[in-house]
C-alpha cells in the first residue's frame, strides 16, 4: 500500500474562522495522506476540526468567515488550494464526492430522488436524461435499495433516514469518485442502519477501489471500518496509527482515555461505571499554552505546559505512528 | 376537521397546497369570486353591448355582432336600435360602455340596472367591461413585477454583498412611500402618459413585497444542507440558484404575487379616481367612481363599481392568505400531525431493512 503514491496528501493544513474576537484556528497544522482503496478514519469530539478538515479538502467552507491559511492539498498531482472555482466544480462530485451527516436535510425536498441523482450524473457525464435515469436506478440497486424503479420517483420525505442516506451515497457514487469523504455518515441513523450503511460503504470501496475518508466520533466505527486512524483534539492531530496498533497500544493519553470510555461487551467486571474524560475541550479562542489536553490529562507534568508539543514518531518504523505527547513512550510502556 | 382524502406531496408542494385550499371555505369563496369576475370580464360583450348577439337586420343575419361590430349595424338613436331588427338576441343590458345617450345621471332602472353617468353611459356596461380592463392590466403588472421582484430578491439573497445591500435599501426606501405617490412621481417622469408607462409605474411600486419575501426565503434556503450537498456534487452557483434555491422560494413568489394583484388593482383604481390613471377611453371602475366628484348625489356611480372592487380585493386577499397558509409548512393545518407520521415512517422502515421498501410505497398515509 505504501509503495503507491498517495491519492490525497494534506500537508500542514490550517483553517481559521474570522470571528468578532479575532481569528480562531479550527484546524491547526493537520497533515495526512490517503492511499487508493484505503479507509482513513478521523475521530474526535465535536468541535475538534474533523468536519472542517473534510470541507476544506473540497474548499466548501464559506469564505469569509472561514479561510485556509496555510498548507497544501495535493490530489492527483494538483494542489486543490490553487484551483479556480470552475476547476473545483469539475473535481467535486466527479473525483472527490462527499456524504453528509444529516440525510434528512441533505436532499432537496422539491425534487424526486431520481431527478437529484440524474443531476449528479449529468453534471459530469454527457449522458442523456434517459441514460442517466437508467443509471440512477442501477445506482439505487447498488446501494441496496430494493424496488429501485419505484424509489427513483419518490420524493425525499417519502423515504426513511436510512433510505435517504443510501440515496446520498448513490449520488456520491454516481461518477465513480476516487475518494469519498464521509462526514459522520451514520450519526443520525439508528444503530442497525448504521451497520448496514458502513458495511455498504466498505463493499463499495472494495468493488471500485475507492478511498474513503471516514469522519466519526464513534470509536467502534473506527475499529471495524477503517485501516488507519487520525485522532484529533482541539484542531490538532494528536495521534495517527493503523487501527490495530491504536487499539492494541494507544499512545496519547487522550486516545487512551477515549478507549477506556468505550463500552465493551463480554469481559470485564460487571456493574462498574464507565470511565469518562473529566473536563471539557478548551475553546479554540483561548487555548492553553503547550499541550491542548493538559487540563484533562492525568499524566500532565510541568513541561507539558511550556510550549507547543510537536508531532513525533512513535513505536517501530514499520508501525509508522505519530503522536503529539512528550511522555508517550514512557506512559505506553 | 372534516374527514378528508389524504394529502400527498412534500410539505410546501403545490399539489398539497391545492388540496388544503380546496377545503377552506373562504378560499373557495375567493377563488369562485375571482373566477366569476374573470368570466364577466372575458365575456363582457355578452352581458352588456349596444349590438345584439344574433341579429337579423334588413334580411341579413349577423352573428356575434356585439363582438365584431359591423359598420352597417351602427345606428344613431335608441329608437332606431330597438326597431331596425327583424329578430335580435340581445345581451341582458342593451348598452355598451362607450355609447353616450341623453339619459344622463339616471339612477338604476330597468334599462340601466346600475344607472348612467354624467355623459349618459351605462354604468353596468362600464363595470363589466371595466373588469376586463382592470383585471387585464393587473395581471400584466403582476406578471411583470413578479418576474422583476423574484429576480431581484433571488439574486440579492443568494449572492449577498453589495448587490444585496443595494436591493435591500431600495426596497426599504420604496416601501416608505405611499404607492399612489410613487406612481404619480414615476408618471411625472415620462413626457406623455401611456398605458405602458402606467403598467411600468404600477409594477415598479409593487415589486418590493415580492422581493422582500423571495429574498428572505432564498437566504433561508441557501443555508440548508442540501445546498452544501449540491455544491459538493460540483453544481455551479447559478445552477444551484436556479435548480435548488429558487424552486423552494417559488411559493413565496406566488403568494406575494396574489397579494400584489389586489394591491395593484386598488392603486390603479385610486389613480383613476384621482384622474391620472389609465390614459385611454377604456372603462375602469376607478373612472366611473371618479364621476362622484362632480355629482355627489349619484351614489350608484360609487356603490356598484365600489362593491365590485371590494369583492375583488377581498377575494384575492382571502385566496392569498389561504395560499400562504397552505404553502407554509409552519402554519399549515396539517403540519402538526405530519412530524409524528414521519417518525412513524422512520421507525417502521428502520426496524428491518425489508420494510424500508414499504415506506417508499407508504406515501399516501392520512395526514390530517
Amino acid at each position: 500500500m505504501s509503495s503507491e503514491a498517495p491519492l490525497l496528501s494534506v500537508e500542514g493544513l490550517c483553517v481559521a474562522f474570522r470571528t468578532e474576537r479575532g481569528a480562531v484556528r479550527a484546524v491547526d497544522d493537520v497533515s495526512f495522506s490517503i492511499f487508493p482503496g484505503e479507509t482513513l478514519g478521523i475521530v474526535g469530539e465535536s468541535g475538534c476540526g474533523k468536519s472542517v478538515t473534510a470541507l476544506s479538502i473540497l474548499r466548501l467552507l464559506p469564505t469569509p468567515p472561514a479561510q485556509i491559511e496555510d498548507g497544501s492539498l495535493h490530489f492527483g498531482g494538483r494542489d486543490l488550494r490553487t484551483l479556480s472555482e470552475r476547476e473545483l466544480e469539475a473535481v467535486r462530485g466527479d473525483e472527490i464526492a462527499m456524504v453528509f451527516q444529516e440525510p434528512m436535510t441533505s436532499l432537496n425536498p422539491v425534487h424526486t430522488v431520481g431527478a437529484q441523482i440524474v443531476e449528479a450524473i449529468r453534471l459530469h457525464r454527457p449522458d442523456s436524461r434517459r441514460e442517466a435515469r437508467t443509471r440512477a436506478i442501477s445506482l439505487l440497486e447498488r446501494v441496496g435499495i430494493r424496488d429501485a424503479a419505484t424509489v427513483v420517483d419518490a420524493f425525499p420525505h417519502e423515504l426513511s433516514g436510512g433510505m435517504r442516506q443510501r440515496v446520498m451515497i448513490a449520488m456520491a457514487l454516481s461518477c465513480e469518485p476516487k475518494l469519498l469523504l464521509a462526514d459522520e455518515p451514520t450519526t443520525a441513523l439508528d444503530v442497525t442502519i448504521q451497520a448496514q450503511i458502513l458495511d455498504l460503504l466498505q463493499s463499495l470501496r472494495r468493488s471500485s477501489h475507492m478511498a474513503i475518508l471516514l469522519i466519526t466520533h464513534d470509536l467502534s466505527v473506527v475499529e471495524h471500518h477503517t485501516d488507519r486512524v487520525l485522532v484529533m483534539y482541539a484542531g490538532e492531530v494528536v495521534e495517527s496509527a493503523r487501527v490495530g496498533d491504536l487499539f492494541r497500544r494507544p499512545a496519547h493519553p487522550y486516545t487512551r482515555a477515549l478507549l477506556a470510555s468505550m463500552p465493551r461487551l463480554g469481559g470485564g467486571k460487571r456493574r462498574t461505571r464507565l470511565p469518562t474524560i473529566e473536563g471539557v475541550v478548551p475553546g479554540l479562542g483561548n487555548l492553553p499554552k503547550g499541550c491542548r489536553f493538559q487540563e484533562r490529562c492525568g499524566a500532565v507534568v510541568e513541561s507539558c505546559r511550556a510550549e507547543r508539543i510537536p508531532l513525533t514518531s512513535f513505536g517501530t518504523v514499520e508501525e509508522n505512528r505519530m503522536v503529539r505527547c512528550l511522555r508517550a513512550e514512557e506512559l505506553a510502556s | 376537521m372534516s374527514p378528508a382524502k389524504p394529502l400527498t406531496g412534500p410539505r410546501g408542494s403545490f399539489r398539497r397546497a391545492l388540496s388544503i385550499l380546496a377545503r377552506r371555505r373562504l378560499a373557495r369563496f375567493g377563488a369562485a369570486a375571482i373566477a366569476v369576475l374573470l368570466w364577466l370580464g372575458t365575456f363582457a360583450d355578452f352581458f352588456a353591448a349596444d349590438l345584439p348577439i344574433i341579429g337579423v337586420h334588413h334580411g341579413e343575419t349577423f352573428f356575434f355582432a356585439n363582438v365584431t361590430e359591423p359598420a352597417t349595424l351602427v345606428v344613431e338613436t335608441e329608437e332606431e336600435k330597438r326597431t331596425s331588427y327583424e329578430f335580435a338576441l340581445w345581451p341582458p343590458v342593451h348598452h355598451g360602455p362607450y355609447v353616450e345617450t341623453d339619459q344622463r345621471l339616471k339612477p338604476p332602472n330597468r334599462e340601466h340596472p346600475f344607472g348612467t353617468d354624467a355623459r349618459g353611459r351605462d354604468v353596468f356596461a362600464q363595470v363589466v367591461h371595466g373588469a376586463r380592463t382592470v383585471l387585464g392590466l393587473a395581471f400584466v403588472c403582476v406578471a411583470l413585477l413578479v418576474v422583476l421582484g423574484t429576480l431581484a430578491g433571488a439574486l440579492a439573497g443568494y449572492f449577498g454583498g453589495l448587490l444585496d445591500l443595494i436591493v435591500a435599501r431600495l426596497v426599504e426606501t420604496l416601501t416608505a412611500f405611499p404607492a399612489v405617490v410613487l406612481v404619480l412621481a414615476i408618471l411625472a417622469l415620462v413626457a406623455r402618459p401611456s398605458v405602458a408607462a402606467l403598467v411600468i409605474a404600477l409594477s415598479l411600486t409593487r415589486w418590493t413585497e415580492v422581493t422582500r419575501l423571495v429574498r428572505a426565503e432564498v437566504i433561508r434556503v441557501s443555508t440548508q444542507d442540501y445546498i452544501l450537498a449540491a455544491r459538493a456534487l460540483g453544481a455551479s452557483p447559478l445552477r444551484i440558484l436556479a435548480r435548488h434555491v429558487f424552486p423552494n422560494a417559488r411559493a413565496q413568489a406566488i403568494v406575494a404575487g396574489t397579494f400584489a394583484l389586489s394591491s395593484t388593482i386598488l392603486v390603479e383604481a385610486s389613480c383613476d379616481f384621482l384622474g391620472f390613471g389609465l390614459p385611454s377611453s377604456a372603462p375602469t371602475w376607478g373612472k366611473v367612481m371618479a364621476g362622484l366628484r362632480d355629482d355627489g348625489h349619484a351614489w350608484w356611480l360609487f356603490a356598484f363599481p365600489g362593491a365590485v372592487l371590494f369583492v375583488t380585493v377581498i377575494s384575492q386577499n382571502l385566496l392569498g392568505e389561504a395560499l400562504r397558509d397552505a404553502l407554509d409548512p409552519h402554519r399549515s393545518v396539517a403540519a402538526g400531525h405530519e412530524r409524528d407520521d414521519d417518525n412513524a415512517h422512520r421507525a417502521a422502515a428502520e426496524n428491518s431493512s425489508s420494510s424500508e421498501r414499504e415506506s417508499a410505497i407508504f406515501q399516501a398515509a392520512p395526514r390530517v
